[in-house]
């Protein structure tokens, strides 16, 4: 359900060297022997829009229904997804947690 | 107010009505209300009963409500209140077991600097579980500073103190990413420590760069009631695909799944859509109910862009749910109507629609239209699935249309042109290249086909025109060098037929020589000399020598010569005499040569028309040639190839040969089987048993089976044009009466080249002492 704009981080009217400048930057962030299944992802997106007509053709033909996960993929983006990154955020989630976590505690 | 006022007046009726009923009465209504945890009115009755008696039985049923009392409050986060209850109990039973619950209560209650004392007081008292559970608490809430909890609360021989410098210093090493440190301090924490799990975490966490797997299988060993569970269970979320969240969330408890929402930091207002989306089977309608009805859950972007993906596979009803929606527009609403209903297999309803597209759209503006142009190749394909309701000519009035709008969309000139040539002539297919050549005089593949319609209609001239353009575009385009040159070579042989002399030998002598394909190398001179020859010039001789030379193979170089004199017509005695000179060669060739073997097959197999059949000729000179190389260890393809190409040239011993040596070779392959039954059809003037055909008919009904179907139609098809030549039926009997009352074996009778039956002759005698050729051919 994300679209290829998406993936490439694109802008919708990108042009050609844009959106093969993004496409090459993509492939040395998940280089396909480290990250096979983003890459064939990345490639898939390229591949989709690589061209004007590409673009076009996406634009007037393209549609895949999306998938419950796809859908819930479109809400999740939203929601930073990361691992605490310092100590400092982790024991500020922490806190959050205990705060609202010791009333159920039963011992 | 009123409500504590009416609260207190039912008290009081209560407690007036248990005074008048019989002491055993109340004391059984107290177990009553235990049992059935109403515990305010066992409360009421217990303290009835000790006004009017006071038992032990009494006293504990009463203590046994309090501490009931002070749980259920405590479940209702009614913690003050427990805690007001808790210290009556305290003060009445000082010796009840009421630490766990105290200490339970100060922690609901928030009051963790006290929970640390009372837990100092009696941590001996405690259970070891509990103990641990709770310095694990407690060293979480140290560390996250929660509660005004500092070290100097916390006595000095306490594990949570101990430790707790160690757990700061393992956290600093991990979260700066310092593998080995971080490994070496989390060491430091002891297993049996409070901070147990948080040495867990950061481990998993330690890992989470360079080995993600690993890290979550670490991290999944915390317990649901460790306090940093839902630390672990975050940061198992970032790994996490919506498709794990949405399985977890249908396994979840429906009092857990707010909670795992929260830990994928989904907004609880989303919360509806998750379940909903955990709970769908997937179905477009489905999706489309829970885009529709939870639409406010996503941006309006994103809303559209479900609409747009989910809409054109909803069939019909997408006409219905269309409808209905204000987020598009006509000219987008008729797009995804066009999709839906191409998706539904509604062919002509999608052309309709994609008309309405066109209709509705403003195409004032020029660059737009590349998108009119692709629709209509859009409509053009749609149109050419639907040729009940399409003509022809409406497809290729589409193409044309589109090319209106995209004159430089090559790929549409030349399937325009195929499709011409298909449905309508050759001619109007030329027109349309012509037309395509205008628009686009430098792309080549337009050229190529150009050049091939030129070659086609033997314009020769043309088509040489057309290759010169597209050599000084693509210099290294072989394919288009040997055209060039073939076109040549049959418009020198089209000018020496109506003996144009001169020309012919300038459009000879202009081929270009670049040429590597060995059909081609020297093939010019050795046409020359027979221009020469045929105007009865003697030094057409030393010509046809230099192209042979300049062919670098004698054997080809001799083949061309003899195919050469053929096409050009020359007197049958020089024929003859090249023919001898063949066959001289084809005698003095110690060893066969494999790869001039299988290009001889190639040409076999390519060439056409005219040229295929003087070929055909002039390799009735190598039959020993051809039967030699046949028996020759080939490969499976190979052999299929040589099959084909000798029963083609009717090269019928060396086929036999070659099939039996290849099914030898390769047992398993039916193919050969059937070559060999072939061949042996073909074979002269013998009797051939019915069984044979019977097996034949076999072996292709097993290759169908293999799915082998283009061999078993170029093997039918053979057979079909040996039936239609010898007015006889392979297969079926139908064709000729006679045998239907004859199964026995017949005999097929000899054909000649011309297709013709031969004159029947009379059985020869066979002559003692006659020595036959080597492979039993017909001379």
């Amino acid at each position: 359900m994300i679209t290829p704009y998406e993936i490439l981080e694109v802008a919708e009217d990108a042009g050609d060297s844009q959106i093969k400048k993004a496409y090459l930057g993509m492939v040395r962030r998940y280089p396909p022997e480290r990250f096979p299944d983003d890459f064939q992802r990345i490639y898939r997106a390229y591949e989709l829009i690589k061209t004007e007509d590409d673009r076009l053709a996406y634009r007037l033909f393209h549609c895949a229904l999306p998938t419950p996960a796809e859908i819930a993929a479109v809400l999740l983006q939203s929601v930073a997804k990361k691992e605490p990154q310092s100590r400092e955020e982790f024991l500020k989630q922490l806190g959050a947690d205990l705060r609202g976590g010791c009333s159920g505690l039963v011992l | 107010m009123a409500n504590k006022k009416s609260k207190g007046r039912d008290q009081r009726h209560k407690v007036a009505s248990l005074g008048a009923l019989p002491v055993h009465e109340v004391l059984a209504k107290g177990h009553l209300f235990l049992t059935q945890e109403k515990y305010q009115d066992a409360i009421l009755c217990f303290k009835q009963l000790l006004k009017q008696q006071e038992s032990p039985e009494i006293l504990q049923a009463l203590e046994q409500a309090y501490l009931g009392r002070i749980g259920s409050l405590a479940a209702k986060s009614m913690a003050k209140e427990a805690m007001a209850l808790l210290e009556i109990v305290v003060e009445r039973w000082p010796h009840a077991d009421v630490l766990s619950l105290k200490l339970s209560l100060l922690l609901q209650a928030g009051r963790f600097v006290e929970a640390v004392q009372f837990h100092g007081q009696c941590r001996k008292q405690l259970a070891s579980d509990v103990r641990q559970r709770l310095e694990a608490l407690f060293g979480a809430l140290l560390l996250a500073g929660v509660g005004g909890l500092r070290l100097e609360d916390f006595p000095g021989d306490s594990p949570v103190a101990g430790y707790y410098p160690a757990a700061l210093s393992a956290m600093d090493a991990v979260f700066v990413r310092q593998e080995e440190r971080g490994q070496d301090a989390l060491k430091q924490i002891s297993f049996r420590s409070p901070y147990r799990d948080l040495r867990t975490l950061l481990t998993g966490l330690l890992h989470f760069q360079s080995e993600k797997d690993l890290g979550c299988s670490i991290i999944r060993k915390i317990d649901k009631d460790s306090p940093y569970f839902r630390a672990a269970a975050r940061c198992l979320a970032t790994v996490d695909t919506p498709e794990s969240f949405l399985q977890n969330l249908a396994a979840a408890p429906k009092n857990e799944q707010y909670q795992l929402c929260g830990q994928y930091g989904v907004n609880p207002s989303q919360f509806p859509v998750f379940e909903a989306l955990s709970g769908s089977d997937g179905r477009p309608l489905g999706l489309y109910k829970i885009a529709s009805r939870h639409g406010n859950c996503f941006t309006k972007g994103q809303r559209m862009l479900l609409l747009r993906n989910i809409l054109p596979f909803c069939g019909e009803q997408a006409l219905t749910f269309l409808g209905r929606s204000t987020d598009f527009t006509s000219i987008e609403k008729n797009r995804i109507l066009a999709l839906a209903a191409e998706k539904d297999g509604a062919t002509h309803s999608a052309v309709k629609f994609w008309e309405d597209y066109l209709g509705n759209s403003d195409w004032s503006d020029t660059l737009r239209h590349k998108e009119i142009a692709m629709v209509l190749r859009h409509q053009a394909k749609l149109q050419k699935k639907v040729e009940y309701a399409y003509s022809p000519v409406h497809v290729l009035d589409t193409m044309l249309k589109s090319l209106e709008y995209e004159p430089s969309h090559a790929e549409t000139w030349l399937e325009a042109a195929e499709y011409a040539k298909r449905h309508f002539s050759a001619s109007r297919s030329y027109a349309i290249v012509n037309d395509a050549v205008a628009k686009l005089p430098e792309n080549v593949p337009i050229l190529v086909a150009a050049m091939q319609a030129c070659g086609a209609r033997n314009a020769h001239k043309k088509a040489s025109g057309l290759a010169k353009r597209i050599l000084e575009i693509d210099p290294i385009n072989t394919s288009v060098l040997d055209f060039l040159v073939e076109s040549r070579l049959e418009h020198g042989r089209k000018l020496a037929s109506q003996k144009k002399w001169l020309p012919a030998e300038k459009e000879l002598q202009s081929a270009d020589t670049r040429v590597k394909a060995l059909r081609y190398r020297g093939r010019h001179r050795i046409c020359l000399g027979m221009v020469l020859l045929l105007q009865g010039k003697e030094e057409g001789l030393p010509h046809i020598a230099a192209g042979k030379e300049e062919n670098g193979s004698p054997l080809f170089g001799h083949v061309l010569t003899s195919l050469e004199s053929r096409l050009y017509k020359l007197p049958k005695g020089r024929h003859q005499e090249f023919d001898r000179q063949l066959r001289q060669l084809e005698d003095s060739a110690p060893t066969i040569d494999r790869s001039e073997f299988l290009r001889l097959i190639n040409w076999l197999l390519s060439f056409d028309g005219e040229q295929g059949v003087m070929l055909k000729e002039v390799c009735q000179c190598l039959t020993n040639f051809f039967a030699k190389a046949a028996i020759l260890p080939w490969s499976r393809d190979e052999g299929l190839l040589i099959c084909k190409a000798l029963e083609k040239a009717a090269l019928i011993a060396a086929l036999t040969k070659a099939s039996a040596t290849l099914q030898k070779n390769y047992p398993e392959d039916l193919e050969f089987k059937v070559w060999s039954l072939v061949a042996g059809t073909r074979k002269g003037k013998k009797r051939v048993p019915m069984q044979v055909f019977d097996k034949l008919e076999d072996l292709l009904y097993q290759l169908e089976r293999k799915n082998r179907l283009d061999f078993v139609d170029y093997i039918e098809e053979i057979l079909d044009k040996g039936r239609n030549h010898r007015s006889s039926t392979f297969f079926g009997v139908e064709d000729d009466l006679d045998d239907i009352f004859d199964f026995g074996p017949f005999i097929i009778p000899q054909v000649t080249e011309s297709g013709e039956k031969s004159p029947t002759k009379p059985k020869a005698k066979p002559v003692r002492g006659k020595q036959f050729n080597l492979f039993d051919d017909e001379l």
